[in-house]
This record gives structure tokens, C-alpha cells and sequence, in this order.
């Protein structure tokens, strides 16, 4: 198999079918926070809906995320007047059911009882404010930061990112990232790619990868990415968060592929008829020479 | 003076854990940033050539490390935080541990993670295992078969050692870990089998040796000083009162 052929095996192996119990569970999740939403603020008319990866195209099986951004219209204030009393309001109408972590712009939704304890959905809910009547442009309130609120677009963002001709190498950093725990938003990371392959339009999705990966070995330290929606919010901060790991990572999987090609990067691609896999873990389970007994300390 | 960390200390074992990691584990990374080193990325669970899952993990190193034991935390929101899950929950008393995964009780390290084995052996063994028995759970309803959790708080305790002991009641086990609580054993102490004989007159004096191999004194006396009931009910256990 050529490099050309594994990395578009990879890509195939991350789509999610819309029929996947990956995606039935988003959808229950969409239904849950709109219900929600509706029950805590019942005056209100906030737009509910996929942002991020869904609309992008750059969705991966191994790390997807749901973005879904309620905004809502801007002469709306039962949520609350300002930024901040409105992301206050959809937290606390999320908690009714889940446990929720406070992210910069958006609410992370976790597990709140039994076996989904801390058990993370993969699901940010982005609470904001439309600019306006033409519902184009949007509020969202910043935690941390000296700036508390930044203006952007959803669809200006949809729209940079499908339209960028590099959505392939958007979805493989992206599930490089995942494979090797960078904790890096995606869309800054999104930003980054692009902007970094620039030049590289019609060249290998291989040597498109090399590229950003010697970008972030060599020149992380001068990156610089602007929001395509708004050039005055200031991205630094997230991009600074993720530098060195992007870094040591990328520095890393340079070694990696010299020395033992793509598929020590990206992993085997598993056929689509493997076997099923209880029986090849309980024989897993039966091989190990050294078992170890988990315990736990509480009750 | 402070003492310096030991990954100044130690190039050595710094160099080892690089090696295994470029070697056997690619998407697992080692920083050391600003007095501390975590390891950060990805483990498989791998078996006969096949990948059956995967963990995003980030893995602590102690100050004393290697006398101390890695923390390990799944940081995929995979792994709910429950007891039943051997994740450690919020509440804890030992709030830098929340979240984090036990591996093994502490009495069990002789055999998990022998003092002087190397950080390849950490993830190869204990590490490996747990994660294996998380994707064995979701998907047969099952912890593995002959290497079942071992019961929850002082109940896992008290099987680690009827490992080495034997199927022994409660205040055998609480008078053995009365004695190796000692730096020094003395041979006129009442043996802990409770036979009624001294230590040095007793069959049993190799046990105690051997236990003391695989149990260091200074995690009994941890025990006892987190938990004083404990230490309590060892005393009495030695000393003839009922035990509870």
C-alpha cells in the first residue's frame, strides 16, 4: 500500500456514518440540551444547532466533538443582560442533567450520577448572542483573559475551514492530536493547518502532513493565526497553551516516520470485517503473565 | 536546601523512560517543564498484533520517583470516576489523586511493579492490565477471569495479604501487619500467627521475614497513621482483646 492509499484508509476509517451509534448518541445529546435550554428559559427563542466538525467535514470517529451553539437573538435578555449572565443561565439550565465544565467560551458536558460519573460526552454547548437582527454575527462570553467577550461567526468559520482545500489534513492533525493527547482547540488548530499550508495547494496529503509537522517542530514559537471572522480577537493565548506539546509531539512523530513509516503514527487501519472484539480481549485477558488486581481505596 | 528533582538527579532514568517510549509507545510523551515531568498522550491495548483500544492518558511523576508509583489519570472522560471503576472519585482526601487510576493496592507492588524494575515494565504490566480490564468490562459485562479486582478499600487490604498468609481470619492478618509495622522485629515477640509462641521459636518466623520482603514497614505505618482505628485494632489483635 502506498502512503497515498493509507492515509486516504486512515481518513475512511474515521468517517462516522450518520446511522452510527456514535452519532445516535450526539443526536439524543442534542435533544437532551435543547429540551433543556427550552424548560430553563421558555420566553426565550435561542438558535440551537450543530457548529464545529459536523458542518466543517472534519469530523473524526476517534475524536469527535458536538458543538452546539445556542445564541440567542440579541434584543433577548431573559438568559440575562450581560455576556456573562447568559452563559451563567445555559450552565445552569445543563446541570438540571449533566455535570458541566466551564470552558473558555463554551460549556463542556460531562456525566452527572452512576456510570456516566465524570464520563465526558464529547459535547461543548457555545452559548452566545446574535450581534444583531441579521443573525449573522455573534457574542460569546471569554472566561480568564483580560478581554470577557470576543464577536465571531459560525458560518465564516464553516465556511474558511470546508472551503480551505485542506479539510483532509485538518481531520489527520486533528486525529494525531487525539492519538497523542494535545490539548489544543480545535479550531485554533484548524486555523494553524491552514494557514500553514498555505502554499502547499495541490501538493500530497503526505507532504502536506510533513510540512505542518516540521512547522510546529521549528516555528511554533512565531505562529500567529487570526480569526477569519474577526481579526481583533486575539488567539494567542489558546495557541501559547499548546505550543511546547505541539512541539515535542511533532519533533517526535518526524522521528517516527523516518524510522518506522505513517502507520507507527496513525495505527494499523482495522479491516472492516476484523472479528469481533469481546472474544480477542477475553483471550487478551487469558494471555497476561503478570495480572494486576485494580483496587480501589473508597468504599 | 531543597533537593533537586529527581529527573536532575537521575539522567539515567529520565534516558530510560525516553527509550521505552520512542521505542514501544510513539504516542506517549515525556515533558518536564518547570520542576515537574508528566508523561502525556495515548496507550494501546494490544493483543496478538491488534489494536483492541485505546487510552488517552497522563501519567505523574512523583518527587520520589521511582520509591513512589506513577500516578496514572485517563483524561479521555472514558473511565467514569467511580469506586467500581478503581477511579479514584472527587471528595477524596488526597485531592492530587482524584481522578486518578489504582493500579494495584500498595501491598501489591512486590508483584506489580517490583522496586527497581523499569518504567517499560510500569506500562507493559499494571498499566497495560488496568486498561485491558476496562475494555474487557465494556465489553463482556466482566472483570477478566483469576484476576478479579481485588474488594474495595480495607477489604483488598486484608486479600493481599491472605495471598501470602493463607486463608487467615482478620486478627491474623491485623497482628502480621502489627509486627512488619516494626523497622526491627524483635525474636521475643509473640508470633502474629497466634500460636502462642515467640517469633524466634515459631515456624512461622520465615513467613514474617517474607512478608517484610514484600511489604515494607513504612507502608504499614502509613496505613496506621492515615487510618488510626486500624492501628487500634491491630494493638488489640496482638495484644489478646477482642478484635472488631
Amino acid at each position: 500500500m502506498t502512503t497515498k492509499e493509507y492515509l486516504q484508509s486512515v481518513l475512511k476509517s474515521q468517517t462516522i456514518d450518520d446511522d452510527s451509534e456514535e452519532m445516535k448518541a450526539l443526536d439524543k445529546h442534542q435533544k437532551k440540551v435543547t429540551q433543556l435550554i427550552e424548560k430553563a428559559l421558555p420566553k426565550s427563542s435561542p438558535t440551537i444547532e450543530l457548529g464545529g466538525s459536523g458542518a466543517k467535514g472534519t469530523r473524526n470517529k476517534e475524536s469527535y466533538d458536538l458543538d452546539i451553539i445556542c445564541y440567542f437573538p440579541h434584543e433577548d435578555s431573559e438568559p440575562g443582560d450581560s455576556l456573562k449572565e447568559l452563559y451563567a443561565s445555559v450552565k445552569g439550565a445543563l446541570e438540571a442533567e449533566y455535570l458541566v465544565e466551564s470552558k473558555r467560551s463554551s460549556l463542556r458536558l460531562k456525566g452527572k450520577s452512576g456510570t456516566d460519573t465524570m464520563r465526558d460526552f464529547h459535547i461543548d454547548v457555545v452559548p452566545g448572542r446574535y450581534v444583531d437582527d441579521t443573525e449573522t454575527d455573534s457574542y460569546l462570553h471569554q472566561q480568564g483573559g483580560e478581554k470577557k467577550w470576543l464577536k465571531t461567526n459560525l458560518r465564516t468559520h464553516i465556511r474558511h475551514v470546508k472551503n480551505s482545500g485542506f479539510v483532509d489534513a485538518i481531520r489527520l492533525i486533528k486525529l494525531w492530536t487525539a492519538r497523542n493527547a494535545v490539548n489544543v482547540k480545535t479550531f485554533v488548530l484548524e486555523l494553524a493547518v491552514i494557514k500553514l499550508l498555505d502554499d502547499m495547494k495541490g501538493r500530497s496529503l503526505e507532504a502536506q502532513l510533513v510540512h505542518v509537522f516540521e512547522s510546529f517542530k521549528d516555528d511554533i514559537k512565531p505562529l500567529s493565526v487570526e480569526d477569519p471572522a474577526n481579526s481583533n480577537n486575539d488567539l494567542k493565548p489558546i495557541l501559547d497553551e499548546a505550543r511546547l506539546h505541539l512541539q515535542v509531539v511533532a519533533s517526535s512523530s518526524l522521528e517516527t516516520i523516518k524510522s518506522h513509516g505513517w502507520e507507527a503514527v496513525f495505527g494499523k487501519v482495522e479491516d472492516k470485517d476484523a472479528p469481533p472484539k469481546a472474544p480477542a480481549v477475553i483471550s487478551a485477558a487469558g494471555s497476561v503473565s503478570n495480572p494486576t488486581r485494580p483496587w480501589s481505596p473508597e468504599m | 536546601m531543597s533537593k533537586a528533582p529527581w529527573f536532575e538527579r537521575s539522567p539515567d532514568l529520565v534516558d530510560e523512560i525516553r527509550k521505552a517510549l520512542s521505542t514501544r509507545y510513539r504516542t506517549l510523551h515525556l515533558y518536564i517543564d518547570g520542576g515537574e515531568a508528566e508523561i502525556r498522550g495515548s496507550i494501546p491495548v494490544v493483543h496478538a498484533d491488534r489494536e483492541l483500544d485505546r487510552y488517552q492518558v497522563r501519567i505523574v511523576f512523583p518527587s520520589d520517583y521511582p520509591k513512589s508509583v506513577p500516578i496514572v489519570f485517563e483524561i479521555g472522560g472514558r473511565i467514569p470516576h467511580l469506586p467500581d471503576y478503581h477511579v479514584i472519585p472527587a471528595g477524596n482526601r488526597e485531592t492530587s489523586k482524584v481522578g486518578s487510576c489504582c493500579l494495584f493496592v500498595d501491598e501489591d507492588r512486590w508483584a506489580a511493579w517490583p522496586a527497581g524494575s523499569a518504567f517499560e515494565n510500569f506500562l507493559e504490566d499494571p498499566v497495560r492490565n488496568f486498561f485491558l480490564s476496562q475494555t474487557h468490562f465494556r465489553e463482556t459485562g466482566r472483570w477478566p477471569e483469576g484476576w478479579e479486582p481485588r474488594g474495595h478499600g480495607e477489604q483488598g487490604i486484608f486479600e493481599a495479604y491472605r495471598d501470602h498468609l493463607g486463608a487467615v481470619d482478620d486478627a491474623t492478618v491485623l497482628r502480621y501487619m502489627w509486627t512488619i509495622s516494626h523497622r526491627e522485629i524483635k525474636g521475643h515477640w509473640p508470633c502474629p500467627c497466634g500460636s502462642g509462641n515467640k517469633i524466634k521459636q515459631c515456624s512461622h518466623r520465615d513467613e514474617i521475614r517474607n512478608l517484610q520482603t514484600k511489604i515494607p514497614s513504612e507502608l504499614v505505618r502509613d496505613r496506621f497513621e492515615a487510618d488510626t482505628k486500624l492501628r487500634e485494632r491491630a494493638a488489640k489483635a496482638m495484644f489478646g482483646e477482642t478484635v472488631e
